[in-house]
C-alpha cells in the first residue's frame, strides 16, 4: 500500500505538469511494447505512440513504468494505477501540454474500451464518497445537537481540489484529524447541556462617564479621547477600548444589546461604528455584529440594537470608522470627528429555558431524568454554585432511548436496530465500567460523531431519497437536510423534479442559503484571502477596515442578487449595476451614495468603468499583493476563474519577476523582457492580456492611470507616495484581437461570453457535487448550458438544471 | 550513571550549565529508563539523536545571509555574524533547491516534504521529514513529535499528506509536557482515554462494515478512514501509558502566552525557550517550527512598516533597511538558541552536537515570491561544520538531501528521501 502511495503521489507530480517540462531525451519508441498490447490491441498502440516515450525504462518519469502495468485481474494497486491512468487520459493533462495532442476521438476510444473491458476495476467517475470538511462538520454538528459552538477551528485545514475545498480527492482523513473528532464531540456534548440555572433576566446599564476607566482616559488623554456632553468621544479604532464592564453579562446566554451613539464633529463626513462580541482582552474570537452609521444627536442619540450569545464577562467592542480620515498635525481646517458613546445596555439572559432546549433534544423530557450537582465552579459574580450533571434513575434504559432516537438523524437516514444496538452496547460497557449516566451517553454520541455513516457523505452506493436529500443541503446550505428534506425522502418524493424544484426554491429563500453564497465566492473568487495582505499604509494610505468590509460584501450582495433574481451569469463580465455604501461608492467615485451601514443596488453611471466581477475591489484586492499589482497573478486570476482555462506552471528555472517600487520601471517593462524567453511567451500570451488590462486598477481595487511610487517621481500633496510611471493597459488576445484598456477587454469578453457561462457553471457544478469535472462530463455541461440559454444563463437557473443533471444524481 | 533518584528541581538548580542527560534519565522512572533499556540500554543512553527545523515564512534577504566566498574562509554577513561564536558549529547552505516546487508562498506547505508543485489546484502534500522520522522514532518519548508555529501556517504534515495542527500556545504545550495535575484530573484522563478507545473499538468495526458496503472504487477514503481510526487507537494506548507516568518538572515557571503579535523577539523567545526544554528533558526529539512573520509592526528600533510589507520591498533601499533589523534578529535568536543547547552536556557532546538544525524559508527571494536558491543554515548534529556551502545553479542539489542527511544523523537508516537521494554532497559526518 506504502509503494502504492508513493507511486499515485509520483503520478501526482506527473499530472501537473513539471516532469515533462523538459523535453524528454531521445529514447526510440519502436521497440517498446506493453502489457497491454495482446488483449487491448488499441490501447497498447495508445500508450506506444503518446506515452512510452517518457513512461518506459528505467529513467521513467515520475516513477510510472507503463511498459511494465499489467492489466488489472481484481482491484488492488495495479487498478488503481491503470484508473489514474484513464483520469488523467480523460482530463487531458496527458501527455503534457508541450507533446502531441491525441485526436480526440482515439481518446474517446481507449477511454470506451478502457472502461468496457476493465468494467468497475478502472474508475473514470472521480469519487463522490468523501467526509466533511470542516465548515460543513461545524454546521452539522450545530443544527444536530443545536447548540452555538465553534468547532471548525479545532480541526485541521482541509485540502482543496480544482479550488474547492469540498472535493473528495483533498479531503483525506489521518489519526491526526481523527483525535480532533474526538476532541470536537467532545466539547459539542458539553455545549450541549447548561450546567448552571440561568438567573432571571436583568438589564445592564454602562454609562460611559460613570465609569473610571473611561473618566481616567479622558484625563489622561488616552488616544485623544474627551468628554462631551456626557458621553465619551473616540478617535480611533486602536487603544483605548470604551469600556462598559458594568454592562457585561455575568453568564453565558444570549443577550439583546443597545448601544447609544451620536456623531462629534462629523463635518460633511458619515461616521459609523464597527461593533464586535468577545472577551476585552487577550485571545479569543471577537464576532461582528455589522457596520452602523452613526447619527443622531447628544440630545437623541442613535440606539444601535442586536441580540447575540455572549460568555460570562465578554464585552462589546465599539470602533470608529472616520471616513476620510483625519490627521490631526495635517487637517487644522476642521474639527477631529469622532465617535461619541453615550451609554450601553445589555438584557439577558434571554434563553431562560431550563434544561436548556439542546439538552431536551438530546435527552428528552422524559421521566427519571434529573439533575444532580456536580462540581463546584467559579463565577465572579455569583457564589458556591455547583455544576449540574444529568442523572437517570434507569440508565441502562435511558441511554438506549437516548442513542434510539439520535442515531438516525445523526446518520441523515433511517437505521437498522442491530446497528443502533451497537452504539448502546458501548455506552453500556461505559456505564458496566463505573462510568455515570451522562459520561456514558457521552461515550455513545461521541462514538456517533466519530462515524463512518457521520462523518462520511454519499456513502451508499445508490443514490436513493435520503442521498439526494443531504447532497441539496449540503450544497445549498453547508449542512445536514432538515426535518422536510427527510420527510420527503422518507415518502420518497425527492426523485421527484417538480418536488427538487420547490425544495431548491425553499432552500435559497432560507436563511442557511447565505452558507453557499459565502462559501461559493469564497472559493471561486478567492475571497478568502482578503486578508492575506494588508496594504502598505505609506503606498495605500486610504485603506480602511470600513473598505475593507464593503468590499467583500459587494460581492457577496452581488451574488446574491443573481441569485434572487435569477439573473445571467454573464453579469460577471460585465453589469450596469453593483452594490455600494457610501465608503466603496466614494473608492469608486460614483457620488451621492450616503452611509456606510447598508449595501443598495446601484445602477452605475455610464462613464464608470465599473461593472461585473472583474471590477470588484474585493477580487482586485485578493489578486494583488499589499504594494503592488502583478498582471500575471490577476492574468492567470481571469483565466482560472472566469474562462476556465488554467494555464500551465511556469516550468522551473525560470526566474520569476522581482517588483520595483522605485520608479523607473514598470512591471509591464519587465514583464516585456519576460516574455522575450521563448518557454515562457507560450503561456504568457494568454496569461498577461487580462492582466494587463486590469492594471487600470490598484491593489486596492482603486482605479488608475499612474503607478504610485515610493522613489522617483513628482511629490503628490499630503501623502508619501509620488508620481510613478504611466499604467499601460493595452494588449492583444492569444486570437489576435487587441485593445487599448480595461473596457475594449471586457467587451471582447463580451462579444464571446460562451467560455465564461461555461467556466461558472463548471465551478457551481464541481461545488454542488465535490467532484473534479473531467473532459468526459462536457456532454452534461452543454446539456446544462443549453437548458439554461433561454434564461441567458440565469444563476437560480442554472443551480435548477444542475440539481436535475445526471452529474448531480450519479452513484 | 547516577542511579538513585534525585529530587530534580535541586538538581538542576546545583547542575548549572553541565547538565547531562543521562543523569536526567536516572530521575525519570518510566518511560526515559525503560526506553532506553528496551532499545540496547546503554548504547543509546549517551546518545540520543534530535531534529529541528524552522522556516522563517516571509524569507530571508539573502544578500545579507551569503557569503561571497565559498568554503571554511568565508567573511561573515550581516546576519550570520551572531553567530561567530559557534562558526564551527554551523554551515550556512547556498544554492539548494526543491525541485518543482513553486508557488510562492504555497511553497511553505513543501517545504519539509519537497512535494512538487504546491499551488496548483490538484497538489496533495506528502509526508513531512520530522513525521518521516516520528514514524520510526517517536514512540520513543512522551510526544512523538511537535508541530509549532508562531502563526498560523505549521509544517508538519502526515502519511497522508495532512497538515498537523500547529501548536502556536507555549502556555499549552508547557503544560502537556511539564505540568502534573492532580491525582483526580489524572484519573479522569486515564478514563477519556479509556472511553476513547472503546469508541474507536467500536468506530473501526462500523468502518469496516461500511467498507463492505461500498461496492464501489471509493476505498481510498475508507482505507485512509480505517487506517486512521487504527493508529488513533495505538496513539491512545501509548497516551494511557504516559499519562500514568510521571513527567519530568524543570526548574521554570509555566510561560505567559504573549498575544502581542509586535513583540516579536518576546513570542520566538518563548518558544525557543520551550523548543530548548522539550529537547532537554527528552519530552521529545523532533519539532518543527514555522517562525514569525505577517502584517505585523515589529517592535524593534528602526522598524515602522508592517513585515509582509517589507519583505515585498519592491527593492527599495529604505524597506531593506528596515527587513534587515528584523531578520538579523532571527538571526540573534538562533543563536542565543545554539549557544543554550551547546552549553549543554550530554555524555561526551553537548546537546547542540546530538540535534541537527535546519533554519531557512521555503522562499528565495520573498519580493518576487521566488522559490529557488533557498536560504539555509545547517547547525548543530554529528556534521563537519564550519564552511559556506555554495552550489551553482546548473548544480542546485534538492534541499531534500540536505533531509536525508539528517535522517542519518538520527540513526535512521534512510537512502533517500522524497526529491532527495542521497546525502548532501560537501556536508560530512563526523
Amino acid at each position: 500500500m506504502r509503494a502504492c502511495l508513493v507511486w499515485l503521489a509520483m503520478l501526482f507530480v506527473g499530472t501537473s505538469g513539471s516532469l515533462f517540462a523538459q523535453p524528454p531525451s531521445e529514447k526510440s519508441t519502436n521497440a517498446k511494447s506493453t502489457p497491454a498490447d495482446a488483449e487491448l490491441p488499441n490501447v497498447g498502440a495508445y500508450l506506444k505512440q503518446h506515452c512510452l516515450r517518457c513512461h518506459s525504462g528505467e529513467k521513467s518519469k515520475g516513477d510510472v513504468r507503463l511498459d511494465l502495468l499489467n492489466l488489472p485481474t481484481a482491484q488492488g494497486e495495479v487498478a488503481e494505477t491503470w484508473s489514474q491512468v484513464a483520469k488523467v487520459i480523460a482530463s487531458g493533462e496527458m501527455p503534457p501540454p508541450k507533446e502531441p495532442r491525441p485526436s480526440a476521438k482515439s481518446t474517446a476510444e481507449v477511454l470506451q474500451t478502457l472502461r468496457s473491458k476493465l468494467g468497475h476495476k478502472v474508475a473514470s467517475a472521480p469519487l463522490a464518497l468523501r467526509r466533511m470538511n470542516r465548515v460543513e462538520y461545524e454546521n452539522t454538528v450545530r443544527d444536530l445537537l443545536g447548540i452555538d459552538a465553534s468547532l471548525a477551528e479545532l480541526l485541521p485545514e482541509d485540502g482543496s481540489v480544482q479550488g474547492f475545498d469540498n472535493v473528495a480527492d483533498g479531503l483525506s482523513i489521518s489519526s491526526i484529524l481523527m483525535e480532533r473528532y474526538l476532541e470536537a464531540a467532545d466539547l459539542a456534548f458539553e455545549r450541549t447541556i447548561r450546567r448552571v440555572q440561568p438567573l432571571p433576566p436583568e438589564t445592564r446599564r454602562a454609562v460611559m462617564m460613570e465609569l473610571a476607566d473611561n473618566i481616567s482616559s479622558v484625563k489622561e488623554k488616552k488616544g485623544g479621547t474627551i468628554e462631551s456632553a456626557g458621553a465619551f468621544v473616540k478617535f480611533t479604532p486602536g487603544w483605548p477600548p470604551v469600556r462598559l464592564d458594568s454592562a457585561h453579562p455575568i453568564e453565558r446566554g444570549v443577550y439583546r444589546c443597545r448601544v447609544a451613539v451620536w456623531p462629534h464633529d462629523p463635518s460633511d463626513r458619515t461616521l459609523a461604528v464597527s461593533l464586535f462580541v468577545g472577551p476585552l482582552f487577550g485571545p479569543g474570537k471577537r464576532l461582528p455584529m455589522g457596520v452602523f452609521d452613526v447619527t443622531g444627536s447628544p440630545e437623541e442619540p442613535r440606539i444601535i440594537e442586536f441580540t447575540t450569545t455572549m460568555e460570562e464577562g465578554h464585552t462589546v467592542h465599539i470602533v470608529p470608522e472616520v471616513f476620510p480620515e483625519h490627521v490631526t498635525y495635517r487637517d487644522k481646517h476642521e474639527p477631529r470627528p469622532g465617535v461619541a458613546v453615550a451609554w450601553v445596555e445589555t438584557h439577558g439572559p434571554l434563553d431562560q429555558e431550563w434544561p436548556c432546549l439542546s439538552e431536551v433534544k438530546l435527552f428528552g423530557p422524559a421521566e427519571g431524568l434529573r439533575h444532580v450537582d456536580g462540581l463546584p465552579i467559579y463565577m465572579r459574580h455569583r457564589r458556591g454554585v455547583k455544576q449540574h450533571v444529568v442523572d437517570s434513575d434507569q440508565p441502562h434504559e435511558d441511554v438506549a432511548r437516548v442513542l434510539r432516537k439520535f442515531i438516525p438523524r445523526a446518520f441523515r437516514r433511517p437505521v437498522d436496530e442491530s446497528l443502533i444496538q451497537k452504539y448502546i452496547d458501548l455506552a453500556h460497557s461505559r456505564l458496566d465500567a463505573g462510568r455515570t449516566f451522562e459520561q456514558s451517553v457521552r461515550a455513545g454520541v461521541t462514538a456517533v460523531l466519530c462515524s463512518p455513516q457521520f462523518l462520511l457523505l454519499n456513502r451508499e452506493d445508490v443514490v436513493d431519497d435520503y442521498t439526494i436529500a443531504s447532497r441539496l443541503s449540503y450544497f445549498l446550505w453547508s449542512t445536514m437536510p432538515d426535518d422536510e428534506l427527510l420527510k420527503l425522502a422518507a415518502e420518497g418524493k425527492l426523485r421527484d423534479p417538480q418536488t427538487q424544484r420547490q425544495q431548491v426554491e425553499r432552500m435559497l429563500q432560507d436563511p442557511r442559503s447565505e452558507q453557499f453564497v459565502i462559501n461559493f465566492t469564497g472559493q471561486w473568487l478567492k475571497l478568502r484571502d482578503i486578508d492575506f495582505t494588508t496594504p502598505d499604509k505609506k503606498l495605500y494610505p486610504e485603506y480602511d477596515e470600513l473598505l475593507r468590509d464593503a468590499m467583500l460584501r459587494e460581492t457577496r450582495s452581488f451574488f446574491r442578487h443573481l441569485l434572487d433574481e435569477d439573473l445571467s451569469v454573464l453579469n460577471a463580465i460585465d453589469s450596469d449595476f453593483t452594490f455600494l455604501n457610501e465608503r466603496l461608492a466614494r473608492h469608486y467615485g460614483i457620488p451621492d451614495i450616503k452611509g456606510h451601514e447598508t449595501m443598495r443596488l446601484v445602477k452605475l453611471p455610464e462613464e464608470s468603468l465599473r461593472g461585473g466581477l472583474m471590477t470588484h475591489a474585493s477580487v482586485l484586492k485578493v489578486t494583488a499583493n499589499g504594494t503592488s499589482t502583478s498582471p500575471i497573478l490577476r492574468g492567470v486570476w481571469v483565466l482560472n476563474n472566469m474562462l476556465g482555462q488554467p494555464p500551465s506552471p511556469p516550468p522551473p528555472g525560470v526566474p520569476a519577476v522581482e517588483p520595483d517600487i522605485r520608479g523607473a520601471t514598470s512591471i509591464r517593462q519587465q514583464l516585456d523582457k519576460h516574455r522575450s524567453i521563448e518557454s515562457c511567451a507560450r503561456c504568457h500570451v494568454a496569461i498577461d492580456p487580462p492582466g494587463f488590462a486590469l492594471e487600470s486598477f490598484d491593489p486596492i481595487g482603486g482605479e488608475r492611470s499612474w503607478y504610485r511610487s515610493m522613489g522617483d517621481g513628482e511629490k503628490v500633496k499630503n501623502v508619501q507616495y509620488r508620481v510613478g510611471p504611466v499604467v499601460e493597459t493595452d494588449g492583444i488576445t492569444p486570437d489576435n484581437r487587441s485593445f487599448q484598456n480595461f473596457r475594449e477587454y471586457r467587451q471582447l469578453l463580451l462579444d464571446a461570453p460562451q467560455p465564461v457561462a461555461r467556466a461558472i457553471t463548471q465551478k457551481l457544478l464541481i461545488y454542488a457535487t465535490g467532484r473534479p469535472i473531467t473532459p468526459a462530463d462536457q456532454e452534461i455541461v452543454d446539456d446544462i448550458l443549453a437548458t439554461t440559454s433561454q434564461q441567458q444563463h440565469g444563476l437560480r437557473s442554472l443551480i435548477h438544471a444542475i440539481v436535475q443533471s445526471e452529474l448531480f444524481l450519479r452513484p | 550513571m547516577i542511579r538513585r533518584r534525585i529530587a530534580r528541581r535541586q538538581f538542576l538548580r546545583g547542575a548549572g550549565v553541565s547538565l547531562s542527560l543521562p543523569l536526567l534519565q536516572a530521575m525519570l522512572p518510566g518511560p526515559g529508563t525503560s526506553t532506553f533499556a528496551a532499545d540496547g540500554g546503554t548504547a543509546e543512553a549517551g546518545d540520543v539523536r534530535r531534529m529541528l527545523a524552522i522556516c522563517a515564512p516571509l524569507g530571508i534577504h539573502t544578500p545579507f545571509l551569503f557569503p561571497e566566498q565559498a568554503g571554511r574562509d568565508y567573511v561573515a554577513t550581516p546576519y550570520l555574524e551572531p553567530l561567530q561564536k559557534l562558526r564551527n558549529k554551523f554551515t550556512v547552505i547556498s544554492g539548494v533547491q526543491h525541485p518543482d516546487v513553486d508557488g510562492g508562498h504555497s511553497a511553505e506547505e513543501s517545504y519539509l516534504t519537497g512535494a512538487a508543485h504546491p499551488g496548483q489546484p490538484s497538489f496533495r502534500n506528502t509526508i513531512s521529514v520530522d513525521q518521516f522520522a516520528a514514524e520510526r522514532i517517536g514512540h520513543k518519548t512522551r510526544v512523538p513529535s511537535l508541530a509549532l508555529s508562531a502563526n498560523n501556517s505549521g509544517l508538519s504534515y502526515t502519511r497522508s499528506g495532512v497538515r498537523i495542527p500547529p501548536e502556536s500556545r507555549t502556555s499549552r504545550v508547557f503544560a502537556s509536557l511539564f505540568l502534573e495535575g492532580t491525582a483526580a484530573q489524572k484519573e479522569a484522563q486515564i478514563q477519556r482515554i479509556q472511553d476513547g478507545q472503546s469508541i474507536m473499538d467500536l468506530v473501526r468495526e462500523q468502518t469496516t462494515s461500511v467498507t463492505k458496503s461500498v461496492g464501489r472504487d471509493d476505498q481510498r477514503t475508507l482505507d485512509q478512514y480505517f487506517t486512521s481510526v487504527r493508529e488513533l487507537e495505538q496513539r491512545l494506548t501509548a497516551a494511557e501509558e504516559w499519562a500514568r507516568r510521571p513527567k519530568p518538572t524543570v526548574d521554570r515557571k509555566p510561560p505567559t502566552d504573549i498575544e502581542d503579535r509586535a513583540d516579536f523577539t518576546g513570542r520566538m523567545r518563548l518558544m525557543y525557550d520551550l523548543i530548548f526544554l522539550a529537547f532537554q528533558t527528552d519530552s521529545t526529539r523532533l519539532i518543527t517550527f514555522c517562525g514569525a512573520g505577517g502584517a505585523e509592526v515589529v517592535a524593534l528600533p528602526g522598524v515602522d512598516d508592517g513585515w509582509h510589507n517589507l519583505s515585498h520591498h519592491g527593492k527599495d533601499p529604505v524597506k531593506i533597511e528596515q527587513l534587515a533589523i528584523i531578520e538579523k534578529e532571527e538571526f540573534r535568536l538562533l543563536a542565543e538558541l545554539l549557544q543554550r543547547l551547546e552549553d549543554v552536556r550530554e555524555g561526551e557532546h553537548s546537546l547542540l552536537d546530538q540535534t541537527a538544525i535546519m533554519m531557512g524559508s521555503n522562499l528565495g527571494n520573498a519580493s518576487s515570491h521566488n522559490n529557488s536558491n533557498l536560504p539555509i543554515v545547517a547547525a548543530g548534529g554529528r556534521f563537519k561544520h564550519g564552511q559556506h556551502l555554495a552550489f551553482t545553479p546548473e548544480k542546485s542539489p534538492p534541499l531534500c538531501n540536505l533531509f536525508v542527511s539528517f535522517l542519518r544523523h538520527l540513526q535512521i537508516d534512510a537512502d533517500k528521501f522524497s526529491t532527495g537521494s542521497s546525502t548532501l554532497t560537501g556536508l560530512e559526518m563526523l
